[in-house]
C-alpha cells in the first residue's frame, strides 16, 4: 500500500500534476455554511470541520502530532491522547482541501480528496534513531537541470543559492586544507625552499589518494597533532607509503565541521576522507538536512553537537532507503521529501551546531589553565556571542542575516504554480519560510554585511600645541561580536590627521599592535641599538629594504579596560588580566637604506630602552578597499582580535595550536569601543581633518605571509573630523 | 472567495474625485458613533462596475511563473498605460484617480511630491483596523517626484491579490520632454536625470513598503494614505471624502487627533513619517529594536505615545555611540540617538537609512527644538 502510494506520488511529481488518485467514489464536501457559498462550486462549503486521527504504521494513535490544513499555520491542531483531532477548514479559490499531519521525529504525511464527513486516519511513519552510516549522501545537483533526481529537481532556487554560498567551499577551501597538512601555497620546489620549506610529495586533497607535490612548511593539524609523522625526520603525514607506526590517528576533528558530508561514520573523520561530493561540496543540502537534532552540550559537528538521522527504514521502489529530510516546516508531506519537522533549523541553535567551539589543548602533551578555561578555549563563539546580545530575539536568529528571506519567492518548489499547491508542491509560504540558502557572509551582499555593521565617530580636543581625538567604534549592526567570532579574524583601524602643513605626527594615544602585522618586531635593549642616524638591528637588516618604514612605539604602563568579549567582557577582570597594554607613538622613521645590520634612516630617531620597534610599509596613500594587507605594528590606530596564544607564547597562532587565549577586544553586538589618539599640532597649521579608517582582515598576516596566501584588508568604515568643525 | 468583510461591504463612488461607473450609494450611508462600526451597505453586485477591474486569475498566473511574487512585470512597462492619465501629454489626471496630501511629508530630500489612489469603485478599504488599512485588490497608488520643478519619477504600487505580500511596486522614469516615463529596472537608478535624486531598487521599495525580512514595514505597505495621515479638510482627499462616500468600511468614531502641544503634534508627527513605518509595533517592523515612533490613532494621552514609552528617557539598544546618551534624552538635543541619527548621511548611522542623500534641516530644526524644550 505504502509503496503503491509512493509510486503514484513519483508519477505526480515527474507529471507535474496533482496527484489525480481521488476514490471515484470521492465527494465535494457538502456544505456546513451556504451563507459563505462563494467558491464558485455550486454546493461547496464555505467551512466545514475535519477530524480524523493519526497513527503510526501499527495503527497506534499519536498524541501530540500536529495536524493543519496545508500552508496554513493558524488553523493546526495537536492531537489528544487518542490520536484524535478535530480542526475547521475554511476553504479558498484554487485549492483542494489538503489536511497535513507530521510530528516530532515522524515523517509529515498528507491527506486530499477526502470525502466531507470522512473520519481521517492518517498514518505518519517515524525516523528513529540509529544514524544509517550505509547511508549515501545525495547531489544538490547544479541548480540547472531540473531533470535531475535531486535538489535542484525541485529546490533550483535554493541549489543555485548554496551553489554560490562559503557552506559549498567548506571543505575544499585551500587555506583549511593547507592548515590541515602543514603546508603553504608556493607552487614550485625554488620558492618552497626560499620559504624554509620542504618540496616533496603528498596527498592531494579532493582524491581517493592521489599525489601531488607541495611545501609542507609551518606545521598543521596533522603534523602538529600527531607524533609519528610530520615532525624533523619525519616523513609528511599525507605522504604515500606511510607505515602503520607513521600514519596519523588524530585529525582535530576539522573534519566534523568542516567535512560533514563524508560518507559513513560521522564524526571524528579524516579531512583527507572527503572526495567527490563531500569535497566539492561541503555543507551542502542532504548533510544540514539530515541532521536530526542540535544537543549543545555536545563538541560541534557531525556526530557530536549535530545528531545526525540518515534513513535506514527500507525505501521504496527506486530508494534503497525511506526519504527522511528534516527541516522547520510540519506540512511538507510529499513522499519524495520525507519531510520531517524540526524547529531548530529556525533558529540560532542549529547554526551553533558549529560556529561555536570551545576546546582543549590539542597539541600532544599541552593543557590549558583548569582555572582559566574550565570549559575549554573558546575559539569559535558566534553562537554565543548572539546569544548574549540584543539580537537574541525570535525574529533576528542568525537566519535573519545569512539566510534572508526570500520576500519574491512564494513558495519552495521554484516551478510550482498557484494552482498547484498541495501535497506534492506545497503551499504558498510567509517570507520566513523561505529562505535564501546563501549562507550570506560578511563581504557579500550589496552592501556588504560587514558595511553595514560599524558606526565609527570621531570627537576632537585641542590641548596645547596636541590634538586629543576620541575614536568610537559602535557595532549597531551585526549579532554576534565583530569581527566574528570564528578564530583568525581582526579589525585594524588606521588613524592619522592631515592638515595645510601635511600629515601630523602621532605623539600619544593607541597604537596598532602586532596583530597589525609587521616584518619584523623587536625592542631596544634586545639587539637592538641606535646612534640617531642610524638603527643597528640585525632581524630587519636582513629583509628590510629601502622605503619601508620603522614604527617606534613605548610602553605606558598603563592597560586598555576594554568592554570585551566572552570571558573578557566580564566586569570582575582587571585592565592587567584583559592583556592590552597600550603603546604610545614615539616615532615612524623612513629608511633610506640598508647597510649590512644597519638601516638608515630618513630622519633622526630618538628610542629609549624598552621601546617596541615595528618594520613595517609606509602608510602612502589612501587605504583603499580590497588593497593587500600592509604590516602596520606602531602607526597611530588600534585593532580589535581575539589573541590566541601557544605553549611557547606565540600570538595569533591558528586555534589548534592555542593553549591560551590572552585578550579578546573585539565589539559586542551593540557594544562601543573607545580609543584615544594624540597629535602634534604645528603652529599654523590648518584644515586638520583627523581620519579614521576601519579594515577588516580575515587572518593574521604574518600566517598569510608565511603561507604565501593572498592577504587583504577589506576597508568597512570610515570616519573623518574636521578640526573646529 | 473573497473574504465575507468584502462581500458583505458597500460600493461606492467618490462623486467627482474617485469617478467610475458605480450607482451613488450616498444614500444608504450610516453615521458611524463607533470606531469599527461598517459605514455603509453595499449595492448589488450589478450595480457597480470598476474603471480599471482586475481579473483574479490573471494574478494567480502572474504568481504561477516560478512561483515568484507579483512584481513589476505584472505592470505596464510606461506610465501612460498605467490608466493615471486620462491624456499624459497635458497631465490630465483620470477622473477616477483622486489626489490626496499626507498631513505629514516623508522627507524625500529636495523633492515635492503629489500623490494619487484609485480604490476600486465595487469595493471598500478595509479599515476595520484603523491603524492598518487594507486597501482592496486592484487598488493602485502613485507617487510623483519633482526636482526644482522637473518632473523625475513616478512610482506605483498596486495591490494584485489578497495576500499580505500580493502587491507590484513600479518606478517610472520621466523622459526629458516629460512625455512619457518608462519602467526603471530592479536595480533602480541612481542619479536620475542627472540629479542627486535616486530611483530606489525594488529591494530598496520593499524596505519601507514590505516586511521586516527586507528591512521594516507595515502590513497596509500604503503607508501614506492612511486614517492619520489623511485631514479632515477639502484640500484633497479627505477622511471626511472616503467616509461621506463609503470608501472605507469603518470610520472612526471621532476626529482623529494628535495629543500634545502644538510642537508635540509636529515633532510627533514627523517622526510618525519619516520613523513609525519600520519603527513600529507590528509584525513587520525593523525587530533588532525595540523603539515605536507610530501614531497609533487612538492614543489620547501623550504618555502612552510610542515616543514616550520606547524613546523619551531610553537607553539606546544598539547605537551607543560616544556622542550620545540615549533615545531622547529630555533638554538634550545633542545627546540624544535619535536626533544625532537624523543628521548623519553616507554610513551606517543614517536615519532612515534609505531615500534620502541630505539631512533634512527643517526636520532636525524641529525636533531638536522639540527635544530641547523638554523638561
Amino acid at each position: 500500500m505504502r509503496t503503491a502510494l509512493f509510486i503514484a506520488a513519483l508519477w505526480v511529481a515527474a507529471c507535474g500534476g496533482k496527484a489525480d488518485n481521488a476514490d471515484p467514489g470521492t465527494i465535494t464536501p457538502s456544505p456546513t455554511d451556504t451563507a459563505g457559498d462563494d467558491s464558485g462550486t455550486p454546493g461547496t462549503p464555505a467551512s466545514f470541520e475535519v477530524t480524523g486521527t493519526v497513527v503510526d504504521p501499527d495503527g497506534t494513535p499519536v498524541e501530540g502530532a500536529l495536524v493543519l490544513v496545508g500552508g496554513r499555520d493558524e488553523t493546526m491542531v495537536s492531537t489528544d491522547t487518542d490520536g484524535r483531532f478535530s480542526l475547521w477548514y475554511d476553504f479558498e479559490d484554487h485549492e483542494e482541501p489538503a489536511i497535513v499531519a507530521g510530528k516530532l521525529g515522524y515523517r509529515a504525511k498528507g491527506r486530499d480528496f477526502f470525502r466531507y464527513g470522512e473520519d481521517l486516519t492518517i498514518e505518519i511513519a517515524p525516523v528513529n534513531p540509529p544514524d544509517n552510516i550505509d547511508y549515501r549522501y545525495q547531489s544538490p545537483g547544479d541548480g540547472i537541470d531540473t531533470l535531475d533526481e535531486n535538489c535542484s529537481h525541485c529546490h533550483v532556487g535554493f541549489v543555485q543559492d548554496f551553489l554560490s554560498s562559503k557552506h559549498a567551499e567548506a571543505t575544499r577551501n585551500p587555506l583549511l586544507q593547507d592548515l590541515y597538512a602543514g603546508v603553504s601555497a608556493h607552487p614550485d620546489a625554488l620558492s618552497c625552499e626560499d620559504a624554509g620549506g620542504v618540496w616533496a610529495l603528498g596527498f592531494e586533497p579532493g582524491t581517493e589518494g592521489d599525489l601531488i607535490n607541495k611545501c609542507y612548511l609551518g606545521g598543521g593539524v596533522l603534523p602538529d597533532l600527531n607524533t609519528g609523522c610530520g615532525g624533523m625526520g619525519q616523513p609528511a603525514c599525507d605522504a604515500p607509503d606511510l607505515s602503520d607506526e607513521a600514519k596519523p590517528e588524530v585529525f582535530g576533528s576539522c573534519a566534523d565541521c568542516h567535512a560533514p558530508g563524508i560518507n559513513g561514520i560521522a564524526g571524528g573523520r579524516d579531512l583527507h576522507d572527503a572526495h567527490g561530493l563531500s569535497f566539492e561540496l561541503g555543507v551542502h543540502c542532504d548533510t544540514c538536512h539530515k541532521v536530526r537534532d542540535v544537543d549543545m552540550s555536545k563538541p560541534p559537528g557531525v556526530g557530536q553537537r549535530l545528531i545526525m538521522g540518515r534513513p535506514h527504514e527500507d525505501g521504496p521502489v527506486g530508494f534503497e532507503w525511506l526519504p527522511v529530510f528534516y527541516g522547520p516546516l510540519i506540512d511538507v508531506p510529499n513522499p519524495i521529501m520525507g519531510g520531517s519537522i524540526q524547529p531548530k533549523f529556525d533558529s540560532a541553535e542549529f547554526c551553533g551546531g558549529c560556529h561555536e567551539h570551545e576546546q582543549a589543548a590539542l597539541l600532544p602533551g599541552e593543557a590549558l589553565d583548569p582555572e582559566l578555561w574550565p570549559e575549554g578555549l573558546p575559539t569559535h563563539s558566534t553562537f554565543s556571542e548572539w546569544s548574549a546580545g540584543p539580537y537574541n530575539q525570535d525574529a533576528t536568529q542568525c537566519q535573519f542575516c545569512h539566510m534572508p528571506a526570500d520576500v519574491e519567492a512564494n513558495n519552495a518548489v521554484h516551478f510550482s504554480t498557484a494552482s498547484k499547491r498541495g501535497i506534492v508542491f506545497g503551499w504558498p509560504r510567509e517570507p520566513d519560510n523561505i529562505r535564501k540558502h546563501i549562507f550570506r557572509g560578511p563581504l557579500e551582499g550589496d552592501p556588504r554585511l560587514i558595511d553595514t555593521a560599524l558606526y565609527t565617530s570621531i570627537a576632537l580636543t585641542v590641548e596645547g600645541d596636541t590634538i586629543e581625538a576620541t575614536v568610537s567604534l559602535n557595532n549597531i549592526g551585526c549579532g554576534h561580536a565583530i569581527p566574528t567570532g570564528e578564530p583568525m579574524r581582526a579589525l585594524v583601524m588606521v588613524v592619522e590627521a592631515v592638515g595645510d602643513c601635511g600629515v601630523l605626527e602621532a605623539n600619544g594615544g593607541m597604537t596598532i599592535s602586532d596583530v597589525g602585522g609587521a616584518l619584523a618586531s623587536g625592542t631596544v635593549g634586545d639587539g637592538i641599538t641606535s646612534d640617531g642616524e642610524t638603527l643597528t638591528w640585525a632581524e630587519a637588516a636582513a629583509i628590510a629594504s629601502a622605503g619601508q618604514v620603522v614604527r617606534v612605539v613605548r610602553p605606558s604602563g598603563v592597560f586598555d579596560d576594554y568592554t570585551g568579549v566572552g570571558t573578557f567582557g566580564t566586569h570582575d577582570m582587571s585592565p592587567e588580566d584583559k592583556g592590552m597594554e597600550i603603546f604610545s607613538p614615539v616615532a615612524t622613521v623612513l629608511i633610506t637604506a640598508v647597510v649590512d645590520d644597519t638601516l638608515m634612516l630618513g630622519t633622526p630617531l630618538d628610542i629609549a630602552a624598552g621601546d617596541r620597534l615595528f618594520l613595517g610599509e609606509a602608510l602612502s596613500g589612501a587605504l583603499e578597499d580590497g588593497a593587500v594587507s600592509r604590516h602596520l605594528a606602531g602607526a597611530a590606530g588600534y585593532t580589535f582580535s581575539r589573541v590566541l596564544t601557544d605553549a611557547g607564547g606565540e600570538r595569533s597562532v591558528p586555534h589548534y595550536k592555542a593553549t591560551d587565549m590572552v585578550s579578546d577586544n573585539r565589539i559586542g553586538p551593540g557594544e562601543n569601543a573607545l580609543t584615544s589618539h594624540a597629535f602634534h599640532l604645528p603652529s599654523g597649521c590648518g584644515n586638520v581633518d583627523v581620519t579614521a579608517t576601519v579594515m577588516y582582515r580575515p587572518h593574521p598576516l604574518n600566517l598569510a605571509v608565511l603561507r604565501d596566501w593572498a592577504a587583504i584588508d577589506h576597508r568597512i568604515s570610515v570616519a573623518s573630523k574636521r578640526l573646529g568643525e | 472567495m473573497k473574504p465575507a468583510a468584502l462581500i458583505t461591504g458597500i460600493s461606492f463612488l467618490l462623486v467627482g474625485m474617485l469617478g467610475g461607473g458605480c450607482a451613488s450609494d450616498k444614500a444608504s450611508i450610516r453615521s458611524p458613533q463607533t470606531r469599527g462600526e461598517p459605514t455603509s451597505e453595499r449595492p448589488a453586485e450589478d450595480d457597480c462596475t470598476d474603471t480599471f477591474p482586475v481579473d483574479v486569475k490573471p494574478i494567480n498566473e502572474l504568481i504561477d511563473i516560478g512561483v515568484r511574487m507579483p512584481n513589476a512585470a505584472a505592470l505596464p512597462t510606461i506610465l501612460s498605460e498605467t490608466g493615471l492619465y486620462s491624456d499624459i501629454a497635458t497631465k490630465a489626471i483620470h477622473p477616477a484617480y483622486s489626489h490626496f496630501i499626507p498631513q505629514f511629508i516623508l522627507w524625500s530630500d529636495s523633492a515635492t511630491k503629489e500623490r494619487w489612489v484609485y480604490i476600486p469603485e465595487c469595493d471598500t478599504v478595509d479599515t476595520s483596523d484603523m491603524d492598518n488599512w487594507s486597501v482592496p485588490v486592484g487598488t493602485r497608488l502613485f507617487k510623483e517626484f519633482k526636482i526644482d520643478g522637473v518632473r523625475v519619477e513616478t512610482r506605483m504600487i498596486e495591490r494584485l491579490g489578497p495576500g499580505p505580500r500580493d502587491f507590484a511596486y513600479a518606478s517610472y522614469l520621466w523622459n526629458a520632454a516629460e512625455t512619457e516615463a518608462t519602467m526603471v529596472s530592479a536595480d533602480g537608478l541612481n542619479n536620475a536625470k542627472g540629479t542627486d535624486f535616486d530611483i530606489p531598487s525594488k529591494v530598496q521599495c520593499l524596505q519601507c513598503h514590505g516586511s521586516h525580512p527586507t528591512g521594516g514595514g507595515r502590513p497596509s505597505r500604503a503607508l501614506g494614505f492612511s486614517a492619520l495621515q489623511l485631514g479632515f479638510d477639502d484640500t484633497s482627499l479627505s477622511l471626511a471624502h472616503l467616509k461621506s462616500s463609503g470608501a472605507i468600511s469603518h470610520a472612526p468614531a471621532h476626529a482623529l487627533t494628535i495629543p500634545g502641544t502644538p510642537e508635540d503634534v509636529a515633532a510627533l508627527g514627523y517622526l510618525h513619517v519619516n520613523c513609525g513605518n519600520c519603527h513600529n509595533t507590528t509584525k513587520d517592523r525593523t525587530p533588532q529594536v525595540d523603539l515605536d515612533l507610530w501614531l497609533d490613532v487612538n492614543t489620547p494621552n501623550i504618555g502612552e505615545t510610542g515616543a514616550w514609552t520606547t524613546a523619551i528617557d531610553h537607553s539606546t539598544q544598539l547605537f551607543n555611540d560616544q556622542h550620545v546618551l540615549g533615545r531622547i534624552v529630555p533638554g538634550d538635543p545633542s545627546a540624544s540617538a535619535i536626533l544625532y541619527r537624523m543628521k548623519q548621511r553616507g554610513n551606517p548611522g543614517q536615519m532612515p537609512p534609505i531615500g534620502t542623500e541630505f539631512a533634512h534641516a527643517e526636520g532636525v530644526s524641529l525636533i531638536s527644538d522639540w527635544i530641547g524644550g523638554m523638561e
